[in-house]
């Protein structure tokens, strides 16, 4: 099973921490802000400081292994990629400043800091949005999940299509590991060259699809049969509401908010590294 | 008392597309995610979650194509890929926009060297523009983690030294195969499903 589909198959871990219990306007409110201010920023140390504190509350809100797996699969192969062919004399046009050498199969590469720069920095920017996007689904069950959407003002059947993804995407997997099985119980060989193996693609999504579009009839009965279109006022299991520890969390983000603004008009987008902006 | 009958009939059936495509919409966005993870199991040489979206637009129309596609995009932005990779929802609204025009302009027959020619045009190198354009501008146009267009990019960046060019060959060495064989295996199974499903004109 991929790493993916293990994580969308998990829902909310339900420990009884102060992150569970903080509104889930507030942890979608972090997710936004931590994203947004490394993007302002340039600079890989703050924005692994920014990882790092994600990673904390995660690991105390007891999310930090699927976490740091999704992180393992996406972040470090791309680093190591984007690393060694922006920060060694492969092309990058913004290549300056030369750091060091390296040794490879005999011959001696310096090592460029814009390269590097770029190709620790983008990376991370991506991995605190990850870790943060994470740490607001994994602590937040689907009953806040929903609360917390309607009280964002997004519109009833859009949390309806959002909340269902979530649903089928499960659903599905199971669908189409059952056909996997009935394919290959009836001669669908896994071993083959790449055409056989697009036609065993169609093998298997076409009666996933025809299966799963059955369904939708179904599931459209059901919804109107339940007055899912009725011209009401909707009511809902859990009402989100903030509580004291919620004003003490956004007055934390405040606080540093004003502290990194002025960082950045005294001493600029990349306060500890002081890389030099490049802008592609 | 027969017609009374239909009356009733009429009072409970889901007939209004509004909310078939409500139901829909999730499902394609599903079927996206779903089908990138067969593609690892069956190990097909496709990305795999695009193909949702092509199958919408051609059943549902363009607005079912790109919600689900859009939607599945963004859920993955939530989840696992991160906020900034919200924006590639668009990249699914424009291969719902390229599907929407290629149906409209009947090019939906695989035998045709008419439809290759303008899927692998359109798909292969008119696309990869605008996913080049998201890449740089929002994710710092590195390289991609998988091999061979990690390989490309470092090629024509060595030999040309032109950053945007890397970029764009980069992000068509991935396209110009995957989205022409998403866009087959979307035209396929929509030819085999029930005409009940399908709401597109």
């Amino acid at each position: 099973m991929s790493a993916g589909i293990s994580l969308l198959k998990r829902t909310a871990v339900e420990a009884n921490t102060i992150f569970q219990r903080l509104d889930g306007r507030v942890k979608f409110l972090y997710f936004i802000w931590a994203t947004v201010l490394v993007y302002i920023f340039y600079d890989p140390y703050l924005t692994l400081a920014f990882l790092i504190v994600t990673l904390a509350m995660a690991a105390y809100a007891k999310v930090f292994k699927p976490i740091a797996m999704t992180l393992l699969i996406i972040i470090v192969p791309w680093i190591i990629l984007g690393v060694l062919i922006l920060a060694l004399p492969f092309g990058f046009p913004w290549n300056k400043t030369v750091i060091g050498y390296i040794n490879v199969l005999g011959y001696r590469l310096p090592v460029y800091l814009e390269g590097l720069g770029w190709g620790i920095t983008w990376p991370l920017r991506i991995s605190v949005a990850i870790s943060s996007a994470l740490f607001f689904y994994l602590t937040t069950n689907q009953a806040k999940l929903v609360a917390t959407l309607f009280k964002m003002k997004v519109p009833f059947k859009a949390i309806y299509m959002i909340i269902a993804t979530f649903q089928f995407i499960p659903l599905l997997f199971d669908e189409a590991n059952t056909i996997i099985q009935a394919q290959i119980s009836r001669g669908l060989k896994t071993d083959v060259g790449v055409l056989q193996r697009i036609k065993n693609y169609l093998a298997v999504v076409i009666p996933l699809t025809i299966s799963a579009l059955n369904k939708v009839q179904t599931r459209a009965i059901t919804l109107e049969s339940r007055g899912f279109s009725a011209p009401v006022k909707k009511t809902f299991l859990y009402e989100a509401r903030l509580t004291a520890a919620d004003w003490a969390f956004l007055g934390i983000m405040a606080a540093v908010t004003v502290f990194l603004a002025w960082v950045y008009v005294t001493i600029g987008y990349s306060p500890v590294a002081h890389l030099q902006w490049i802008w592609a | 008392m027969a017609e009374t009958k239909e009356i009733e009939m009429k009072e409970i059936s889901p007939t209004g597309k509004a909310i078939i495509a409500v139901v829909l919409i999730p499902t394609i966005a599903a079927l996206n995610y779903v089908g990138g993870v067969i593609v690892e199991a069956l190990k097909a040489p496709i990305w795999g979650d695009t193909w949702g979206t092509m199958l919408g637009t051609l059943i549902g129309g363009f607005w079912v194509g790109a919600a689900g596609g859009f939607l599945y995009n963004i859920i993955m932005a939530f989840t696992m890929w991160g906020l900034p990779n919200w924006v590639w929802g668009f990249a699914n609204v424009a291969v719902a926009l390229i599907t929407w025009f290629l149906m409209k302009m009947n090019l939906t027959d695989l035998k045709s060297l008419k439809t290759w020619a303008a899927v692998i045009g359109l798909f292969g190198f008119v696309y990869p523009a605008f996913t080049t354009a998201i890449s740089i501008g929002v994710f710092g146009g590195g390289p991609l983690w998988k091999p061979i267009p990690a390989a490309v990019y470092a090629a024509v960046l060595k030999s040309t030294g032109n950053f945007y060019l890397a970029n764009y060959l980069q992000n068509v060495s991935t396209e110009i195969i995957d989205k022409p064989i998403s866009y087959a295996i979307a035209v396929i199974i929509a030819s085999r499903i029930p005409k009940r499903f399908i709401l597109a004109k």
